[in-house]
């Protein structure tokens, strides 16, 4: 399948994979430790940052949901259980982040910007992708303008599961949902994207042919 | 990692936040499932020490005491686990199998009073259904407002999404303490009785636990 890799680990920058682990950094962020606090950010954020721009598909809202994230996990640290895996827990904390902002962007009517403008409709070329769709981590930009065309729960299914190497119980205590569903969502979300991609990747490709587009 | 994909830095408000960071006091489940029992307790004790067990209670059949107060106790801890208590290595219970515990328990309580209730003849009072079912609802209701308040307090905030299935395992769990209570305490009998009046009480609990944190979350996101 085109731009999808399974199980990928999208660390990225940051990722220690020596030291304590995530959740001996939690308990010592709990304890009061501030450098603990900063580990598990280079650590974790890389992993929440893509995730959040999958699900909202606009950097500047994920820059934003990801700081929401951390600012909730550290208001949130009197819940957490000492010995437990925090990461499931921040991913939940970030799922229910951009659900709530999915849904105020719902409910406002007009966007503008922090100068008072409405927003740059963004640029669309020729072959029809937007022009500022970044790819997610080791998600090539077919990948990402099928996920686009994903209902909401698929798309969370596939990227929990696939992208983000979550277990498929993990995966459903983030998203809210059974593993039965988690599931059934991602197995769905595959069917559609076989659809989809193989003439998606004739229209993203590079225009090095001379064929004409529609 | 490129730009475009590298996550930003953490921002002066969070920095300002955790600038301030102190210990916490974190969260041991069983402290929370310790308060819960322990306020679904306060009815049933009372009640007892005013009035002692219920009249017939001698001439039941000792297996069917004890067999059906042991399914009831089952009913309470494994609601209770389910919404309180969450994986080995994990930080939260989960909702969705807590909300399906909830039901299966509930519908199941109800069942088993309608199916397996049985009478001491010329010991077991009787009441026409309507008076009946409201002599133990009120009851009932007395454990399951504490316990649901209780749950909420010391739970309503541990759930990103809310936690409605943690409170309606929650609040089945004080209906089946409700059941377990009258099966020691109420004297009225009958398999309908018991059924849906007993058994009712983890239905009614399940709502209400579910109802309540549904509304508690509402008003967190306005």
């Amino acid at each position: 399948m085109v731009g999808l890799a399974p199980e990928v680990n999208v660390a990225g920058v940051g990722d220690e994979t020596s030291g304590p682990d995530d959740a001996e950094l939690m308990r010592r962020y709990c304890a009061g430790d501030r450098d603990a606090f900063h580990a598990l950010y280079r650590r974790l954020a890389p992993r929440l940052f893509g995730y959040l721009r999958s699900l909202v598909g606009d950097r500047t809202a994920a820059e934003d949901l990801l700081q929401l994230t951390f600012l909730k996990l550290h208001r949130s640290r009197d819940v957490y259980v000492i010995g437990a895996d925090p990461v499931p827990w921040l991913y939940t904390i970030a799922h229910r982040c951009a659900l709530d902002e999915r849904r105020r962007r719902k409910r406002d009517r007009v966007t503008v910007t922090k100068d008072g403008e409405l927003p740059r409709e963004p640029a669309v070329d020729l072959r029809g992708a937007p022009a500022d769709r970044t790819p997610a981590p080791e998600l090539g930009p077919a990948a990402m303008a099928g996920l686009d065309r994903l209902p909401a729960n698929q798309r969370e299914a596939l990227l929990l599961t696939k992208v983000h190497g979550h277990s498929v119980a993990t995966a459903a205590a983030i998203a809210g949902t059974t593993p039965g569903a988690i599931k059934l969502r991602a197995h769905r979300a595959y069917v559609t994207l076989r659809k989809l991609l193989p003439t998606m990747t004739e229209t993203t490709e590079p225009a090095a042919s001379t064929k004409e587009q529609p | 990692m490129s730009d475009h994909l590298a996550p930003p830095p953490p921002s002066a408000e969070l920095l300002a936040v955790v600038e301030q960071t102190r210990p916490v006091r974190t969260r041991v489940p069983g402290r929370a499932l310790a308060i819960l029992l322990a306020l679904a307790a306060v009815a049933p004790a009372y009640t007892l020490v005013q009035s002692g067990p219920r009249a017939d209670f001698g001439a039941l059949p000792v297996g069917w005491v004890v067999g059906m107060a042991a399914v009831w106790a089952v009913a309470v801890a494994w609601l209770l686990a389910r919404g309180v208590v969450p994986k080995r290595g994990q930080v939260l219970p989960s909702d969705a199998p807590a909300a399906r515990a909830a039901a299966l328990a509930s519908v199941a309580l109800v069942a088993l009073g309608l199916a397996v209730t049985v009478d001491a003849p010329g010991h077991t009072r009787y009441l026409p259904f309507a008076e009946g079912f409201w002599h133990c609802t009120q009851y009932a209701l007395r454990i399951l407002v504490l316990v649901v308040a209780g749950a909420l307090l010391l739970l309503g905030r541990v759930h990103p999404s809310g936690g409605v299935g943690a409170g309606a395992a929650i609040g089945a769990a004080a209906g089946a303490f409700a059941g377990l209570s009258l099966h020691v305490l109420c004297p009225f009998g009958g398999g309908l009785h018991v059924g849906l009046a007993h058994g009712g009480a983890a239905v009614l609990g399940g709502l209400l636990g579910a109802g309540t944190f549904a509304v508690a979350r509402a008003l967190r996101r306005r």
